[in-house]
């Protein structure tokens, strides 16, 4: 019974910030569901809201956002309806999460090994020697080379890549169930983006972790996700397994996402391009958010359109694709 | 390639070394227990030699520490050659500075990479684009305002733009700003450093289309700088391939995608990501980009090259001309061996 | 900056009460140096209007009698003490802020030419800033005054000179990060000399911490200036600031004439405590901004 249950269960989230401008509907009813040791996409440009999803999971929001709606279920155990203290027990230990900028991510006056000590024993009493051992066993398991001369080097000692490993196998350190990865590779070298990839999604594999990678690369999720959700300005507009969404995407803006990637259409031609910018998220008029930009915008278009599954386990927000 | 016509730009065994310390009181270290003056260099570029023909679109491609952003800089005038020569069309110009350089600092403009510090934050639009134009001779404050309002239509934006301050736009609209400035003084190479990086991808779209509609236009030439294959790809006549300060393949674009030579050139195409096939490849090497501080000895990609033999780690390759066109830096490619 | 600029900048500053306090306290002192002549019931500098017999009257609140209504009371030569009071934040305010002036337009310079040219101006400059700062700042005004001699301008000089390493070392930060920026690259790729690009591209991005520090640093020039008049280095008695006001008053203060030397000092401190509390809340609403 519960390994049919998916360990993750997002439903109805609203995440809203209320600024002195006006109310930004940063995460505006989203809804998804993920199994076990399945890897999802979270897709989207910036501003369209997938690292506040993330973060909302972590229930990591301050004020001026507040999480206003929704039910975020982990294992079946609902996380808004749970107390600071429970929180700061779940995260690091049954969620793990894996941040954009790996400089930032780390003290840099702390030594690696005492970062990585420091998250094991924030969950479970740990003597020093053992705090070693299994510290030079995780780093070992990310691929760093002598680990044990490693553990008393500091952040700034290391290259991105090395550092973001380090993050991930803190994040990792717990066997979370869950690991959320926001634009992990974004800021790395291409080549090097490569091997962190491939070290993330073998340790989810080993551990059965199930993980949401939040990144704007369609391609990287076209690679290594079993499912993609893409988002814009808020709102969850299309969502399904990944070769359902790159092959025949429905939603008009995932469409045009996918064609004014270069390399797709004719080279030195003009690429398909997306006229306008997304809407800012300041008092975002009703209706489809992608309205103004889209070629094939209705009157229906003025409400908002429901997510509705057009293709099995295929969810689109669109009136005019859920006709056809 | 015609020996009439001089190429728009010719680069030979350009180098580019910086210091790390600078200053008597930044060499002092204390190691092993004793004061030492440690004097480190950065050696961005070492010997690169490459031309530019007029009309076409050059992209420069390779990961952090390659040198490219430094080439990029270098023949633009911002950063000195500490050694090495730099030709525009006919003329010599790598040693040039003040006013014998003005002249050139015309015809070759730069595109930045970031739309958030590319623009002086405290001044109007007008007074942004209009800065070349005020260097470069443009007096009256009428003639740069019309120029001004005219080119912010050609990149797309509202002229009346103009009054405004970056911070009231989108990067993508800064970015048209930055181009809208590149070309006040009517340049004829323009060189684009990441000018699409910072960008969402939707509107990566909007100003690859920009750039190409201005070359068209224009007719520009290009030094497209870049780490995007997939934009490289799309927009340029020809790559060169950089590492650790050197070129290690140039090749026009179809045929170096359709079969990249160099070992690193391969490494670099494999771990793109693309949507054309949605199966997981695992990382195809380990290792680390080294720092140019210090560079290995002999071929710099050695440590890492899956096809490394003996003369790799102690001889720098020499560049050979494996088909027209294709230039490759590997003993792989020595004495005819393929 | 524009319009919509400065509401927005109001309606944040207007958010708190210690800030809005700060501004109408400063400005409240400011309208009363202003208005000195107008508000003032007696010229103080005028001998013909003092008589001695009025000398020593206390303020009008613990007056049994009014025999000439004095508001703050008189000082030992029948001077009314608001008059002098008016007068005298006249001074304070004009040395604090021409000093204030001096030692920012010549730091900023320098602080800018340090950034930018780096190498041994840099060195140089700083050199000197250090040198300076190891010496405690009123120790170099007192050696300055003394030998110059009492003087309103050379009391704005001296606090100038002992003031601009503060903005000095500010708007040599500011420049050091902002010279990175793609911006100034953009400068000097189309050819623009290194002064456009130091005072034209940079100086007005570097403008604003500097605010915000010459704001709070014109109450410390104030206090400066009070203190050395009140070891009577400062200026002349014939114009006393606040401080001079103070120190007259000094020597009579224990003999129960209190409101000669603590009255100017309530003045003093209302002016100083105005501008830290403008100062502080100017440096929390342009914070943030600064991040664009």
């Amino acid at each position: 019974m519960s390994s049919d249950r998916p360990i993750l269960q997002v439903e109805g989230l609203r995440t809203h910030f209320f600024t002195r401008k006006g109310v930004v509907k940063a995460v505006d009813d989203v809804s998804f569901a993920l199994r076990r040791g399945e890897i999802m996409g979270l897709v989207g440009e910036s501003g369209a809201g997938k690292s506040i999803t993330g973060f909302s999971i972590l229930r990591l929001i301050d004020p001026p956002g507040r999480i206003v709606a929704g039910r975020i279920l982990l294992d079946g155990e609902d996380l808004l309806a749970k107390s600071e203290a429970e929180m700061a027990a779940i995260r690091g230990e049954r969620i793990g999460m894996v941040f954009q900028d790996p400089q930032t991510s780390l003290d840099p006056v702390f030594s690696i090994g005492y970062q990585i000590g420091e998250a094991l024993a924030a969950h479970h009493p740990i003597s020093r020697a053992d705090g070693r051992g299994r510290a030079v066993g995780m780093l070992q398991r990310v691929g760093i080379p002598s680990p044990e001369e490693r553990l008393d080097s500091y952040p700034h000692q290391f290259s991105g890549g090395m550092r973001q490993r380090v993050v991930i196998s803190i994040a990792m350190a717990g066997n979370p169930a869950l690991l959320i990865a926001d634009e992990p590779t974004t800021a790395l070298d291409v080549t090097i983006q490569a091997q962190v990839l491939t070290l993330m999604r073998n340790l989810c594999r080993e551990r059965g972790t199930a993980m949401i990678l939040i990144t704007h690369d369609m391609a990287l999720v076209g690679q290594c996700c079993n499912q993609i959700a893409v988002m814009y300005a808020g709102h969850l507009v299309e969502r399904g397994p990944t070769e359902a969404i790159v092959r025949t995407p429905r939603h008009p803006y995932t469409q045009g996402l996918l064609r004014s990637i270069p390399g797709r259409q004719a080279r030195r031609k003009r690429l398909a391009q997306i006229p306008g910018m997304m809407p800012n998220l300041i008092d975002l008029p009703e209706g489809c958010p992608f309205r103004p930009r889209c070629d094939q915008a209705q009157a229906a278009c003025g409400s908002r359109p429901p997510l509705a599954e057009i293709a099995p386990s295929h969810f689109a927000a669109c009136v005019v694709e859920g006709r056809r | 390639m015609s020996a009439a016509v001089p190429p728009l730009l010719r680069v030979e065994g350009l180098v580019k070394h910086f210091p790390v310390q600078k200053g008597f009181f930044d060499k002092l270290t204390l190691r092993d227990g004793r004061v030492r003056l440690v004097s480190q260099t950065v050696h961005a570029l070492n010997g690169v030699s490459l031309t530019i023909a007029r009309g076409e679109t050059l992209a420069l491609v390779g990961e952090s520490g390659c040198g490219k952003s430094t080439l990029a800089k270098t023949v633009v005038g911002l950063h000195p050659p500490t050694s090495g020569r730099i030709w525009y069309g006919a003329e010599e110009i790598g040693g040039l500075t003040g006013a014998a350089r003005r002249p050139y600092q015309k015809r070759i403009q730069m595109i930045f990479q970031d739309p958030f510090s590319s623009l002086n934050p405290r001044k109007k639009i007008a007074d942004i684009v209009g800065l070349p134009m005020l260097v470069h001779g443009r007096s009256s404050r009428t003639a740069r305002r019309t120029r001004v309002e005219e080119l912010l239509t050609k990149v797309g934006l509202d002229a009346a733009y103009a009054e405004r301050y970056p911070h009231q736009f989108s990067g993508g609209q800064r970015q048209r700003i930055g181009i809208a400035r590149a070309l006040a003084c009517e340049p004829e190479l323009v060189i684009a450093d990441e000018p699409i990086s910072a960008l969402d991808v939707s509107i990566q779209a909007q100003i690859l289309n920009l750039l190409m509609d201005m070359q068209e236009e224009f007719g520009l030439t290009y030094l497209f700088v870049s780490h995007d294959l997939s934009a490289v790809r799309h927009i340029s006549s020809r790559v060169a391939v950089m590492y650790l300060g050197l070129l290690v393949e140039t090749a026009d674009t179809e045929a170096i995608f359709a079969e990249p030579l160099h070992p690193y050139t391969r490494l670099l195409f494999s771990a793109i990501p693309s949507l054309d096939r949605l199966e997981f490849r695992e990382a195809a090497a380990d290792g680390e980009v080294p720092t140019p501080i210090e560079l290995p000895t002999g071929c710099p990609f050695h440590p890492r090259c899956p096809d490394v033999m003996e003369p790799c780690r102690t001889d720098r390759p020499a560049t050979i001309t494996a088909a027209p066109g294709r230039h490759v830096a590997c003993h792989l490619y020595a004495s005819g061996r393929r | 900056m524009n319009r919509a600029a400065l509401a927005e900048f109001w309606d944040e500053f207007r958010e708190s009460r210690s800030g809005l306090l700060g501004a109408a306290l400063t400005l409240a002192c400011i309208l009363a140096a202003l208005g000195a002549p107008l508000l003032s019931p007696q010229d103080p500098y005028d001998l013909s209007q003092l008589a001695l017999q009025n000398s020593h009257t206390p303020p009008t609140l613990f007056q049994r009698w009014a025999y000439e209504l004095f508001v703050l009371g008189s000082d030992g030569q029948g001077r009314c003490m608001l008059s002098a009071i008016l007068y005298g934040m006249r001074i304070s305010l004009l040395v604090g802020l021409a000093s204030t002036l001096l030692a920012a337009t010549v730091g900023t310079f320098l602080g800018l030419v340090a950034g930018y040219t780096g190498g041994r101006t840099d060195a140089l400059l700083m050199r000197l800033a250090d040198i300076q700062l190891s010496f405690p700042a009123i120790l170099i005004a007192m050696v300055l005054m003394t030998v110059w001699g009492e003087g309103l301008f050379k009391i704005i000089l001296a606090i100038g000179i002992v003031n601009w390493v503060f903005y000095a070392r500010t708007a040599r930060g500011s420049t050091l990060a902002e010279r990175e920026k793609d911006y100034v690259d953009a400068a000097r790729a189309t050819g623009l000399s290194a002064s456009r690009i130091m005072f034209g591209e940079i100086l007005p991005n570097v403008v604003a911490p500097l605010i915000v520090i010459g704001t709070v640093r014109i109450a410390n020039a104030i206090l400066l200036e009070a203190t050395l008049s009140f070891l009577g280095l400062g200026v002349p008695i014939t114009e006393p600031s606040l401080g001079a006001l103070v120190n007259q008053g000094y020597q009579v203060l224990f003999s129960g004439f209190w409101w000669v030397s603590v009255l100017p000092g309530v003045g003093l401190m209302l002016i100083v405590l105005g501008i830290n509390l403008l100062g502080d809340r100017l440096r929390d609403v342009l914070n943030p901004r600064l991040k664009r």
